[in-house]
């Protein structure tokens, strides 16, 4: 099971739909992880939006699955 | 040296998602300790494919939690109360004869004649009625002594009659 990554995904900077797109889940997955703390890029341009880091996703999720399994202990 | 996304090593991950803003998020240890979980859905034992490992952490996150250690402890208790409800006999019947009740406290042999005819059916030889003193004696006044009969003579019931007396 690979996915393979080709452009013109920029993995340091997708919209929600394109990381939903390239992780295969649905885009309301990754706006409830957004709205529990997620950080998102800042692009220069304004116009563009606010964007997802993979790499800061998969920090964040691994903070995410840390706490977890504190609290649940 | 431009990295691979599809073909990371475990020091590239652990460097990776360290390096944001986030500070410290995966060691080296807790990186091991997930993919033994997940097996090879996202990596061949060497290198990892960042977007399979992410989809993978993803429905760990949101996967449903456990019951909490509370919701485990309300279910002991209420399974705890049924228990004590099944074994608990109250309120006890009231005391058809009392007579008959204070004679068969009083003496043992009397006890099983009364309440356990069925179960010792057979009539006394005289061995059981030495028995049955010795036991009597032992129950109220304490004291140990063995006793050796012939199987199938009513040993093992006349002392679980025997309990049952002492504890009434």
């Amino acid at each position: 099971m690979t996915t393979p990554i080709t452009d013109p995904f920029d993995i340091r900077a997708l919209t929600v739909a394109a990381a939903a797109k390239l992780l295969k889940v649905a885009p309301k997955t990754i706006r409830a992880h957004i709205r529990r703390g997620l950080p998102l890029v800042d692009l220069p341009d304004r116009k563009a939006g606010k964007r997802i880091d993979l790499i800061v996703y998969g920090a964040w999720l691994n903070q995410q699955e840390q706490k977890r399994q504190h609290d649940g202990a | 040296m431009a990295l691979d996304p599809n073909r990371l090593t475990r020091n590239e991950l652990v460097q990776l998602l360290n390096s944001t803003a986030l500070g410290e998020s995966l060691t080296r240890s807790r990186l091991d300790r997930q993919m033994n979980r997940a097996g090879r859905r996202w990596h061949d034992g060497r290198h990892i494919r960042l977007v399979d490992y992410l989809r993978w952490l993803i429905r760990e996150v949101d996967r449903p939690e456990k019951p909490a250690i509370d919701a485990r402890a309300a279910d002991l208790a209420r399974k705890n109360a049924e228990t004590w409800r099944s074994q608990n006999i109250a309120p006890l019947p009231d005391i058809v004869n009392l007579e008959r009740r204070e004679r068969a406290r009083a003496d043992f042999r009397s006890f099983c004649e009364t309440y356990f005819a069925p179960t010792l059916y057979r009539g006394w030889s005289e061995d059981h009625l030495r028995v049955i003193d010795k036991i009597e004696r032992a129950v109220l006044d304490g004291g140990l002594f063995a006793m050796a009969m012939p199987r199938g003579s009513g040993k093992t019931s006349l002392c679980e009659v025997a309990c049952l007396w002492a504890l009434a």
